[in-house]
């Protein structure tokens, strides 16, 4: 790699011990990448901030990141953590694990970085730095990743914990990938054929994802407008289930002409005509359904946002949850203040609990007492089983109201 | 014990691979652990004791020059090779035919010296318990066969 004389500097330690270790992962990253150079980043968003993922190794890295000084030095903000900052005990965390996590964040804080703990930094743009069409970020979490290269036409390749924290503290991320236009380029066609449910983007996302591994989908012939909700969740079952960071489609998404250049250079390698029977047909496959009913559901993976909050509320209509049964919602404070009370209000008064912070991914469902959840999520009901040994049906959020509420 | 004696160039074997940029700095000696699979850090391997596991074969990292093809699996395997340079466990050196991120980055925050781009026959003419000096300055590896030679 060419490094310019300040970034040099900044390998050699003239910033300070933990610049010249967040710019040896840069440079060690861009090596193996073959990056030609850094590039200035606009913003970061930090992975790797559960403590039930990355545990006492993470907490041991940060202190020694803080020890050497650590500080960001672009707009930064971080993803969900293993817990709802104030009230995990309502949760059912126990204090072990909530003095680690609650350490953690208080680590990341000393650097500067932004305490929010979302998983959706794209539409958080009051506390988070706004991203915008062309420009460079160093992002983790894979469902951020693929919205912002996506949906926004930020650019970005999908970095880890480690490299997304050298980037917040250098500004910088290596040149390779998603940052240039020939990485961004479709390699797949989707046409799509029928009118798809909200829960079809999930399995969508899946079926694409699980059989063709990191390319670059480019999709057509969706029918009306898909809304935020159905764009978050087909970019997080492609990302959870076939390491995709980036799609295109068409009429939707601003960089969706790439297809033309594709097609040009003769780089589209495959086509896949696909609908709704298709898509339900496959389900089974893909999430295997758990032979009972679950009484506990999960929402927000991605985490809700505004959009989210207002499709339960239509869904609910004044009823409440019957005895025995439990509909959890997690989501930030960021985004609840920007809903008006009464929706905030009438959901919780159904009985719905809400937590912020975190998500059913990353926190330790067993301690919460849930054996057996059904989510909304391709991408929860893709993880949950793996990381939290937990059995989970994939179902739309207006079915688990109808079950769950009278 | 000193055998210096028997390591003229004719029993050892010199060659060049790709070292990471500014991890350890003083040439590393240890016994080779040879592993044909990828290994995934997360799950295979146990940060507390060093052993690795994984499809009936096992043997343990600590304080080895460890020699595999590739990286597999979570990312998180990054941490765990940092938590095994914290407890203790970790192996001295890696040579890696391919490296990838995920190695990469624990190796860094490890400050254990990592050359990668192994080439195939020089990666197959390594056994476990050779004895293998990596320099980290510039790639340099040198491998002495056997068990007693070169400690």
């Amino acid at each position: 790699m060419e490094l310019t004389r300040e970034e040099e500097l900044a390998l050699e330690g003239e910033e300070g011990e933990a610049a010249a270790l967040a710019m040896k992962v840069l440079v060690n990253l861009g090596d193996l990448e073959g990056a030609g150079r850094m590039l200035p980043i606009g913003s970061a968003h930090v992975s790797g901030v559960s403590y039930l993922t990355a545990g006492g190794a993470l907490l041991k890295l940060l202190e020694e990141f803080t020890r050497k000084g650590a500080k960001a030095k672009v707009p930064s903000s971080l993803n969900p953590a293993g817990m709802d900052l104030a009230c995990w005990e309502r949760m059912g965390i126990g204090p072990f694990f909530a003095s680690k996590q609650s350490r953690i964040i208080e680590l990341f804080s000393q650097m500067g970085i932004d305490t929010t703990c979302s998983c959706i930094p794209y539409e958080l743009s009051g506390t988070v730095h706004p991203i915008r069409l062309g420009e460079h970020v160093a992002w983790g979490e894979s469902n951020a990743v693929i919205y912002a290269n996506s949906v926004v036409g930020a650019r970005t390749n999908r970095e880890g914990g480690i490299s997304s924290l050298a980037s917040a503290i250098t500004g910088l991320t290596p040149e390779y990938g998603l940052h240039l236009d020939g990485g961004r380029l479709p390699t797949f066609e989707v046409e799509v054929r029928g009118n798809l449910s909200h829960l079809h983007f999930d399995l969508l996302g899946a079926y694409i994802g699980k059989n063709w591994n990191s390319v670059i989908a480019h999709l057509s012939g969706i029918k009306g407008r898909p809304d935020i909700i159905d764009l978050k969740h087909l970019g997080a079952s492609l990302a959870a289930k076939g390491g995709h960071a980036m799609f295109h489609m068409e009429g939707v998404t601003p960089e969706h002409r790439m297809m033309e250049r594709s097609r040009k250079e003769g780089i589209v390698r495959e086509r896949l005509v696909i609908g709704p029977s298709e898509l339900e047909a496959a389900q089974e496959d893909l999430y295997p359904a758990p032979q009972k009913e679950p009484d506990i559901y999960v929402l927000g993976c991605p985490q809700f946002g505004p959009a989210e909050f207002g499709r339960l509320h239509g869904a609910i209509k004044g009823r409440k949850l019957k005895e025995g049964k439990r509909i959890i919602v997690f989501t930030s404070k960021a985004v609840r203040s920007m809903l008006g009370s009464g929706v905030l209000n009438d959901i919780v008064g159904a009985g719905v609990e809400i937590y912020d912070d975190t998500c059913m991914v990353v926190t330790p469902l067993r301690d919460m007492g849930i054996g057996l959840v059904g989510t909304d999520s391709g991408k929860a009901a893709h993880y949950i089983p793996k990381m939290s040994k937990v059995e989970t049906e994939l179902l739309p959020m207006e079915l688990m109201v109808e079950r769950s509420m009278g | 014990m000193s055998t210096d004696h028997l390591m003229g160039p004719s029993s050892s074997l010199t060659f060049q691979g790709v070292a990471l940029k500014g991890v350890g700095s003083a040439p590393v000696r240890g016994r080779a652990l040879k592993w044909d699979r990828p290994i995934s850090f997360l799950g295979d391997v146990d940060p507390a004791t060093g052993e690795i596991n994984r499809d009936g074969a096992s043997g343990n990292l600590r304080d080895r020059v460890l020699v595999f093809p590739e990286g597999a699996g979570s990312t998180v395997g990054s941490y765990v090779i940092y938590n095994m340079k914290l407890n203790g466990t970790a192996p001295k050196a890696m040579l890696m035919k391919r490296a990838e991120a995920i190695i990469a980055m624990g190796c860094i925050i490890a400050d254990i010296p990592l050359v990668h781009r192994i080439p195939e026959e020089r990666f197959q003419a390594i056994a476990t318990g050779d004895t293998v000096e990596v320099r980290p300055s510039d790639g340099t590896i040198t491998v002495w066969k056997g068990v007693e030679a070169g400690r």
